[in-house]
């Protein structure tokens, strides 16, 4: 390896006004961040505390940028001053891009309907807004420096999320755990990047790539792999940190846990799928994948070893709980599992292609179910008080609408047909088992079939469990709320049936890199 | 051979002030011996040539964090005595898995090929500060900006929760 030139040594571009990076092409993330200054702006104006104006205002704003990022064309080509690569907004970010902003969407909407006062605060808008410009920003980072500014965004306002309501004790409890393990898993990674920083003196990704694969096998690489995992297995709730993750998702209001739950880790996947193949798939430079040698490359074991571990952990924890919410978050750990043990095939060849593609299909449909699951928490929280699972006894007698949407929405999550949690399951296994990892896909399948007997629970309180007279179901719920579930429950099933090719497109579309 | 002896007598100084920190059996001992740490960790970056790194390193952490911890430590002085008290219970364990991971990271370093450069961060300047400068407002504009975001959004969160909820 030739000497390289440190950081500052390095020729930046001239400091003029051709050199400003083409703002156009990152209007969608501009406005998040502009909206956080407006809200707080019209909430000085105001000055006269929480109103029903912040939620109104928020969720036409996200569904601005939505409708920015959706009809926006995409371009080949990082952004960045004087051709700086500093961001990528590719097809990849796009789809993300995508799932953050609908499920943002989507958060505002629950608190609202949870009818709890912080939801009309500016403050809790301007948190969100912040977590979703940092979310768009960690889909389409392509250096290490916006990367874990990027990355520290999402983590700061996911605690300042999570202990939004510090009055309460379970609230406080849950934002400082987040915090405590949050602070350890950063410093982890930022040890793993500064040794990598340390063998190439870069920070861009491709040059990075470039000269990991020139370098071969080297112990501090190794390392750097290791504690960069770590980072990202905060962020995924994986093992082996995922201990954070059910005291969280408990603790926090259920909209925010539903944020966590899928937009965080969207993100942090976003980010990770774009450090696995970068280069790769164009064909320019070697992909980071394979940097420590080809089939039995260290990311792959360590994906491998989570994935499994993270699966299990997750799945076998679900069966003693009680609290609909926190078996819920022992769920969302369980899917990371599945997630990382498809993650462990990506890489540079149609098979990896597949891969990829089967993941993006995977968040797509787990944001419908896990946030329609998690609309049925909220619910139970606003109108019984508890998130018990007890507390939906009866329900298929007395709400049949909303109880059959529950039951397809947990038919989808524990990927059952005809619903579209069984397409999503088979995208993420057929990679694996194509690839002849027989055994990790084996593991996979005995974990959903477990998975099967805590997704029933409430199905049997719902249905099969008899009513103790005087003590009916106490959720209420209304038209709204009936639409809402309805709203998620039905495209589950039309995916499952025959929409599905045209979302398994979308996805491939996605991670073909645009030529 | 001045550059050496320099090194040595920081790192002594930052090791040993870490581990007291660490062991410490009040917590205000520990903070101040935190203090000595962060500078001795700006002494290591002086040598290394990172002037501005070293300034700033003494500033935000020495003249920031320092306080704060400090003023955290002044504040909660309700808490019982017993709480206080972070002396190490269970050592061994603690020593062995610290040991471990010294020995892990340590001998990975050490058998890393590692490509070296015989430039230092001053390159042919006199201060790193215009280099820093110039790459906040070039290369890395974006991210530099987006810092900005970081730090307003969670000011109006530390704000709030310091607040509590609007009644």
């Amino acid at each position: 390896m030739t000497p390289f030139l440190p950081l500052l040594a390095q020729e930046t571009a001239k400091l003029e006004m051709s050199s400003m990076p083409d703002l156009s092409r990152m209007l969608p993330g501009g406005l998040l961040c502009l909206m956080v200054i407006v809200i707080l702006v019209v909430d000085l104006v105001r000055g006269k505390g929480p109103s029903a104006l912040y939620p109104k205002l928020s969720m036409g704003a996200i569904a601005v940028a939505f409708l920015m990022v959706l009809f926006g064309t995409v371009k080949a080509g990082a952004v960045g001053y004087g051709g700086f690569p500093s961001l990528d907004p590719d097809a990849l970010s796009r789809i993300f891009k995508l799932v953050f902003l609908a499920t943002g969407f989507v958060t505002v909407l629950f608190v609202e309907r949870s009818r709890q006062a912080f939801g009309r605060e500016a403050e809790f808008h301007v948190i969100l807004f912040g977590a979703l410009a940092g979310m768009c920003y960690l889909a389409s980072a392509t250096e290490m420096i916006g990367f874990y500014l990027a990355f520290e965004t999402v983590s700061y306002t996911g605690f300042l999320l999570a202990g939004y309501k510090a009055d309460d004790r379970r609230g406080a409890e849950a934002g400082t755990k987040f915090v405590m393990f949050g602070a350890v898993s950063s410093a982890v990674m930022l040890f793993g990047l500064s040794l990598v920083y340390g063998f190439t003196g870069s920070m861009q990704f491709a040059v990075i790539a470039e000269k990991l694969a020139a370098a071969g096998s080297q112990p501090a690489l190794v390392l750097a792999a290791i504690f960069v995992f770590g980072g990202f297995a905060f962020k995924a709730a994986a093992f082996p940190m995922q201990w954070w993750c059910p005291d969280v998702y408990e603790g926090s209001p259920a909209p925010v846990a539903a944020f966590l739950a899928v937009a965080s880790k969207a993100a942090v996947f976003a980010a990770g799928l774009r450090v696995l193949t970068y280069g790769g798939v164009s064909g320019s430079a070697p992909a980071l994948s394979h940097l420590m040698g080809h089939d039995s490359s260290i990311v792959q074991t360590i994906l491998i070893c989570s994935a499994v571990a993270t699966m299990t952990w997750g799945n076998f924890a679900a069966l003693r709980q009680s609290s609909l919410q926190r078996m819920l978050a022992y769920s969302s750990i369980a899917h990371a599992g599945y997630l990382l043990m498809t993650a462990s095939v990506i890489g540079t060849d149609k098979l990896g292609q597949e891969a990829m593609a089967g993941i993006v299909f995977y968040f797509l449909i787990y944001l419908v179910m896990n946030l329609g699951a998690f609309y049925v928490v909220t619910l139970m929280r606003r109108d019984a008080g508890t998130a018990d699972i007890s507390a939906l006894r009866g329900m298929g007698r007395r709400h049949p609408v909303l109880a059959v949407s529950f039951a397809i929405m947990l038919f989808s999550l524990t990927g059952l047909p005809p619903t579209a949690g069984f397409v999503g399951k088979l995208q993420l296994f057929w990679p694996v088992v194509a690839k002849g990892y027989y055994l990790l896909a084996a593991v996979g399948l005995v974990n959903g079939a477990v998975s099967l007997y805590f997704y029933a629970k409430p199905l049997r309180e719902m249905f099969l469990a008899a009513e103790v007279e005087g003590e009916e179901t106490r959720l209420a719920p209304d038209g709204v709320d009936l639409a809402i579930v309805t709203a998620f429950a039905v495209p589950l099933v039309i995916l499952g049936l025959f929409g599905w090719g045209n979302v398994t497109q979308m996805a491939m579309d996605a991670v073909a890199r645009v030529p | 051979m001045g550059v050496q002896i320099a090194f040595w007598l920081f790192a002594i100084l930052v090791a040993g002030t870490a581990l007291y920190a660490a062991v410490a059996p009040k917590i205000v001992h520990a903070a101040f011996s935190l203090m000595a740490t962060f500078f001795g960790v700006a002494g290591i970056y002086a040598i290394l040539g990172s002037d501005f790194l070293a300034v700033t390193q003494v500033l935000v952490y020495v003249g920031g964090i320092m306080v704060l911890i400090v003023f955290g430590v002044l504040l909660t002085d309700r808490v019982p005595e017993e709480y206080k008290v972070v002396a190490p219970r269970r050592w061994l364990p603690a020593l062995i898995a610290g040991g471990l991971c010294f020995a892990a990271i340590a001998g990975a370093l050490k058998s890393t090929v590692w490509p070296i450069s015989s430039s230092t961060p001053l390159g042919d300047a006199t201060s790193t500060v215009e280099g820093i400068g110039r790459s906040l407002l070039t290369d890395y504009l974006i991210p530099f900006e987006f810092a900005s975001i970081l730090l307003l959004v969670v000011l109006v969160g530390a704000a709030r929760l310091a607040r509590g909820q609007v009644r």
